[in-house]
């Protein structure tokens, strides 16, 4: 998917802003804030031509007569995760003059993306413990390793956690921003969830955290489906499912295109 | 124009890579290489991963080199008793690289492998290749004829047993060098995604003594089969061939080499060798210049298995 054109989106906000407002409309015997949210597309197909795509995220905070005031505005912590994954993180030393990986830690549970957006700095949303509990920043992030040698640094101290984070927030596979949410009205909210191109595919969630005066009022999640399409979504699944007959079409493949520029190109 | 490669799992741009093709085949048509062992580290230093680059470049080897073993097929090139033998030693060479393929992948090892292997060939490779151009540059300067090799003069190779006859080379020699030749060609196309004929030519010329109007056809006979071999088992045994990456590659690659081939024909061969043993020189050095030099980042991340 790619940016979509000014008028498409205009359109695309109109509509989402629509559908925001009727699903809030109906009445119920809520006492506290209601969170309703919705997506730009639950549905990304990685075609051939994708470079990246965003997905934009629109909530509303609906209270009632009940709801009881509250003095400061509201903040939004929005957690959108990918399929975990197993990630190996090594460090290279020098061996005999040449950079070897002599040192790794594996961790089982990693996200293969994570973006954590808000209003406002996490740590004037929330305290520590709050964060911590809910895994809302990326310092909080809850990386699970095989069990180590009880004497050997924890996988926590060692380094490779923060090389982990450092490494995959390169990649924009991480991203934690505190400017990520914004608030076009006290009760209507916007974030953009920015895909790069490498993203893995698979199942993602977005959880919309609706924080007041440091507490947690409201969750909601949304999922988005990240699949490839068309020919890359072939090549994938015959790579993955059918290897010989896969590995013998490239080879068919490369014979014929080398016979036939053979042929195109002969001079004599 | 970025496009999404399925395998690899990135994106890249459609020119910089048609274009990579374009130039490695260009070079290869004027030498009339396979050019695996400049596109390999190519793909690498442009961010292919190192498996998906070996992988993927197998399967273009096949593309650069079949319509030559054709050409030379139709002019009774191939000696096709030679090429039989090379090939079994080249499957038991192939399937043990990409055991060790894996081995090392898992490991965590496999592009330090690469880049080794390939500091290591090119290395050697290239600076025996400067050796002898320059010696033939000086002779021609000096207007001294060219030393021509004796046939029938006797090496250690001759003196293993199970000997063969090969009729089409007219040479009569143990099996066990032709199969050993095989063997290291198959485990190199399988560790490094080359095509071999850098090794496997001048083996054939000096250790077998294969003349001369057989030794590229049957090589490139012997390519095109370890090449196939090993497309099809990186494809079974590790994933890392990506299809789309291969198409571009080899639409570079066949339009380049035409013109190469052209650019060749105005060069002298001595001339050609030793600009040829420059570039294989100059990649040695590159690589081995990322095996010694600080890396800016020490961590490097291997991501595995996704939960689905």
């Amino acid at each position: 998917m790619s940016e979509p054109r000014p008028h498409r989106r205009h359109a695309l906000i109109a509509a989402i802003l629509i559908a925001v407002a009727t699903a809030a409309a109906p009445g119920g015997q809520a006492k506290a804030e209601r969170l309703i949210t919705a997506v730009s597309s639950d549905k990304v197909s990685i075609k051939s031509t994708f470079t990246g795509a965003e997905i934009v995220l629109f909530g509303t905070i609906e209270r009632d007569a009940q709801t009881v005031a509250r003095p400061r505005a509201y903040d939004i912590v929005i957690v959108a995760r990918g399929p975990s994954q197993e990630i190996v993180t090594r460090r290279k030393s020098r061996l005999v003059g040449i950079w070897v990986n002599l040192e790794s830690q594996r961790y089982l549970n990693a996200p293969s993306y994570l973006a954590i957006l808000s209003n406002r700095p996490l740590t004037e949303i929330a305290d520590p413990l709050v964060l911590s509990r809910f895994q809302l920043s990326l310092a909080h992030l809850i990386l699970r390793a095989p069990r180590t040698d009880a004497a050997a640094p924890t996988p926590e101290t060692n380094g490779f956690r923060e090389a982990l984070l450092r490494l995959m927030r390169q990649r924009a596979h991480y991203i934690e921003d505190p400017s990520g949410v914004e608030f076009l009205s006290p009760a209507l909210f916007k974030a953009r969830i920015p895909l790069p191109a490498s993203v893995p595919v698979g199942e993602y969630r977005a959880d919309v955290h609706l924080f007041g005066d440091g507490a947690l009022l409201a969750r909601s999640s949304k999922q988005i489906s990240i699949r490839k399409a068309g020919v890359e979504q072939l090549v994938t699944v015959l790579a993955a499912e059918m290897p010989l007959l896969y590995g013998l079409v490239a080879v068919v493949l490369a014979i014929f295109s080398g016979w036939f520029a053979g042929i195109v190109f002969r001079r004599d | 124009m970025q496009i999404y490669l399925p395998i690899a799992e990135l994106s890249v741009n459609l020119f910089l890579i048609f274009g990579m093709g374009g130039a490695v085949g260009f070079l290869s048509g004027m030498f009339g290489v396979g050019g695996g062992f400049l596109m390999t580290p190519l793909l690498i230093f442009t961010g292919i991963p190192p498996a998906v680059a070996v992988g993927t470049e197998a399967s273009q080897i096949v593309a650069s080199s079949v319509s030559g073993a054709i050409a030379h097929w139709r002019r009774r090139g191939i000696d096709l008793r030679l090429g039989m033998v090379l090939l079994i030693g080249g499957v038991i060479g192939s399937v043990a690289g990409i055991w060790l393929f894996r081995l090392f992948r898992a490991l965590g090892q496999i592009d330090l492998v690469i880049s080794l292997s390939y500091v290591t060939f090119l290395g050697i490779v290239g600076a025996l290749m400067m050796l002898e151009s320059i010696r033939a540059i000086a002779r021609a300067q000096h207007g001294k004829p060219p030393i021509i090799r004796r046939r029938g003069q006797h090496i250690w190779v001759h003196g293993l047993p199970f000997k063969m006859r090969f009729k089409v080379s007219g040479i009569y020699v143990s099996a066990i060098p032709v199969i050993g030749i095989g063997v290291v060609v198959g485990l190199l196309a399988a560790i490094m995604g080359v095509g071999g004929g850098f090794v496997m030519v001048p083996a054939l010329i000096y250790i077998l003594r294969v003349p001369t109007n057989v030794v590229i056809g049957t090589s490139l006979f012997q390519v095109v089969m370890i090449t196939a071999l090993v497309t099809v088992l990186h494809a079974t045994a590790n994933q890392t061939v990506d299809m789309i990456l291969a198409m571009i590659l080899m639409a570079g690659g066949v339009i380049g080499a035409q013109f190469g081939a052209r650019a060749g024909q105005k060069l002298k061969g001595e001339q050609l060798r030793a600009l040829l043993a420059l570039m294989v020189l100059a990649v040695c050095a590159r690589l081995a210049v990322t095996l010694v030099a600080t890396p800016d980042e020490l961590f490097s991340l291997t991501l595995e298995r996704v939960h689905r």
